[in-house]
């Protein structure tokens, strides 16, 4: 086990932002800490590192207890802050230098591990460049590189991607996942849940400091009961036509907006296929067909009465 | 030595400011110590007063011996002896010194009769004293002589005056040495220097502090497995390193300046002097990047406080110029005592326990100035890292 994080409490007077939090990941896994803004994933991170002192519960990293002078646990993190910490001060080469020999000593090593590092991020050419010469998304890559340029087991990444653009979002996320095949074991942090669900084997979905779900994306998919949802572009649908539609199966609900109609079903099979031959019996024309699986912000829903993003 | 090595990485990063501060420093200081060179005489001219001579009497060869001698310390100047020309002669200060020798004064004086010379002086004037004594001082002898020797010559007896008269006592200034004039520019130098090491100081400690006190990097290096103690260590050595450069570059500055002059226990104690005060200037330092959140909090704080204490302090201004509401004030601040010791300094001649304990005693109010503020710092420091955690 890699990190484990045993009944957590963490109060800022009388908030309690972590609410005996418990959770484990193991080597090898992208793990990923999924909520809503203010739901204590950054203050779970920062109990993690030691940054922050926590009023109950046992944190554990590599098997051995986490403590602010547990240097031989912290020889093996990587972190990368949601801010950007870097210097203003120093290139692009010489910040990545900076905090690879934080762990490395030896020049020569670093000399190579900062190369691969630029080369991981695609800073190649913009070594000598000042980070304040640097767009929002490059200085992402830069704030990455410095923190997996010493090549840790563990990578802790909190919300790396806010206010990135998508293609630097996505550069990212393919690093992430390269460096997961590389044999680091990744923590993640967002409350993007497209990121989330595209990057991390396993997922804890908190609120409010506690986990209120956690598994894979399928599991927690299967905790839910909707199956699926279907929107068509219809032009004219009658009231009667909506009635009938509801007493279809697995249907759960139905809503007819601005001339498009969505369906949430219930899990089953063959849904298309019964609405399509309704429409059919029905002589009622549509456009265009949408079917979307249940996504984690569905999950969040159901479980919580609120969309991730509130 | 990572976090030691970045900070003179980002110190460097400072050079065009830093360097901009010394040469202005360099330029005010050669001129500051002209200016205060050119006000310091290390050589004794004697003022020769401007005298009119008019005998009314008979010439007498007592009345030639005075008017030799004055002309020794006097320069004569002709004027008709009409009352409205010597009026105008006082007045456009052509004469500082009338003197009239009333008739039968020569005979009434080889007499034993009192005797009384008529004189018209400008009012106030220094040089008419000094006329009036080299008058008394001559016939004062003369009557020595003419009491204890009734049959003396008028010959004999101004040959016997001029005799005694020659007679002077060599005065050697001792008490500023022989390089007063350099002496007086080395002050200028090193009571000037706060200025500087003020400017320079807080400039580099707290752009450090700044960077290094930023939350997101102190909390990136917490999280490695460098402690947080060697990443202090090594930001106090840095510091150390920068502060005690900076002076000693300063130093080096003055010893290119005054040369040989530099070579003499008076300069060493300047030194240590204004080491002390690096010291001090350090630990304010300290104070003001734990305080200070920005680079424009930081150059406005920098100037108040070099500008303040220099001029508060008389480091701009001599401290004999200031009020003495002002120099209660100044008592507070380390660079009033700095400006004590230095002074203190410039006057020493003998190094014995006596005349240096004063200065060491400043040295010793400095320090405490410092130990005062790294308290402070330390305390505020503690508070902030709680907060943050």
């Amino acid at each position: 086990m890699i990190v484990g994080v045993k009944n957590l409490v963490k109060r800022y007077g009388d908030l309690v932002a972590l609410d005996h939090l418990s959770f484990n990941v193991k080597e090898g896994e992208i793990f990923g800490l999924l909520g809503p803004n203010g739901s204590g994933k950054t203050t779970a991170i920062n109990c993690i590192l030691s940054l922050l002192n926590y009023d109950k519960g046992e944190i554990e990293l590599f098997d051995k207890p986490m403590a602010p002078d547990a240097y031989d646990i912290k020889r093996d993190i990587g972190v990368i802050m949601q801010d950007v910490a870097v210097f203003d001060e120093l290139t692009v080469y010489e910040n990545i230098d900076y905090f690879c020999s934080l762990y490395v000593r030896d020049r020569e090593k670093r000399r190579g591990l900062v190369e691969e590092a630029l080369d991981f991020v695609g800073l190649k050419d913009f070594r000598k460049f000042y980070p304040k010469k640097l767009s929002g998304g490059l200085l992402r890559r830069l704030n990455i590189a410095c923190g997996i340029a010493h090549k840790p087991r563990l990578i802790i990444l909190d919300e790396p991607t806010v206010a990135v653009d998508p293609q630097s979002r996505n550069n990212i996320l393919d690093g992430i996942k390269r460096l997961n095949e590389d044999g680091a074991t990744i923590i993640y942090t967002s409350h993007y849940m497209e990121e989330v669900e595209q990057l991390c084997s396993r997922i804890v979905i908190m609120d409010k400091g506690r986990v209120i779900a956690s598994g894979s994306k399928e599991e927690l998919k299967g905790m839910i009961k909707l199956g699926e949802k279907i929107s068509v572009e219809i032009f004219g649908l009658s009231s009667v036509h909506i009635n009938q539609i509801k007493n279809l199966p697995n249907v759960s609900s139905v809503e007819y907006i601005d001339k498009t109609l969505s369906i949430k079903y219930n899990k089953g099979k063959n849904n298309l296929t019964t609405l399509l031959d309704f429409f059919r019996e029905h002589d009622i024309s549509f456009g265009r067909i949408y079917s979307e699986l249940p996504t984690l912000n569905d999950v969040f829903l159901e479980i919580t009465g609120k969309e991730l993003r509130d | 030595m990572i976090i030691f090595k970045t900070y003179f990485k980002i110190i460097k990063k400072l050079s065009l400011p830093l360097s901009i501060y010394i040469v202005v420093f360099l330029a005010l200081s050669i001129v500051f110590s002209y200016i205060g060179n050119s006000n310091n005489a290390d050589t004794f001219t004697q003022s020769k007063t401007r005298v009119a001579f008019i005998n009314e009497g008979e010439p007498s060869a007592l009345i030639q011996g005075l008017k030799d001698y004055l002309g020794g310390h006097s320069t004569y100047v002709d004027i008709e002896n009409r009352t409205d020309k010597l009026q105008d002669a006082l007045f456009f200060r052509d004469a500082e010194y009338i003197l009239r020798i009333p008739e039968g004064f020569t005979k009434n004086f080889m007499t034993g009769k009192t005797v009384t010379v008529d004189k018209t002086v400008v009012s106030g004037s220094v040089s008419s004293i000094y006329t009036d004594i080299l008058i008394n001082k001559y016939f004062n002898t003369a009557r020595l002589y003419v009491n204890n020797s009734k049959e003396i010559s008028q010959e004999e007896l101004v040959g016997q005056i001029k005799k005694d008269l020659e007679l002077e006592t060599e005065v050697i200034l001792k008490s500023a040495g022989k390089n007063t004039a350099h002496t007086s520019a080395i002050v200028y130098f090193y009571n000037y220097m706060p200025y500087i090491l003020i400017n320079i100081i807080i400039l580099g400690v707290s752009s450090i502090m700044l960077v290094f006190n930023d939350i997101r990097l102190r909390r990136r290096n917490l999280c490695s497995p460098v402690s947080n103690i060697s990443v202090n260590s090594q930001i106090l050595l840095g510091n150390i390193v920068f502060s005690v450069s900076c002076w000693a570059m300063l130093v080096i500055l003055s010893l290119l300046l005054y040369r040989q002059d530099m070579f003499n226990l008076n300069s060493v104690y300047f030194c240590i002097n204004s080491l002390v005060l690096t010291i001090t200037i350090l630990s304010m330092s300290f104070l003001i990047g734990v305080l200070i959140k920005s680079r424009n909090a930081q150059s406005g704080i920098s100037n108040v406080v070099s500008l303040g204490m220099c001029f508060l302090t008389g480091v701009f201004v001599p401290q004999e110029m200031l009020s003495e509401n002002v120099l209660a004030i100044a008592k507070f601040l380390p660079t009033y005592w700095y400006i004590r010791a230095n002074k203190a300094i410039g006057a020493l001649t003998n190094f014995n326990m006596e005349n240096i304990g004063p200065v060491v005693s400043y040295m010793l109010i400095e320090l405490g100035f410092a130990v005062a503020l790294i308290s402070v710092t330390l305390v505020l420091s503690k508070r902030k890292q709680l907060k943050g955690t």
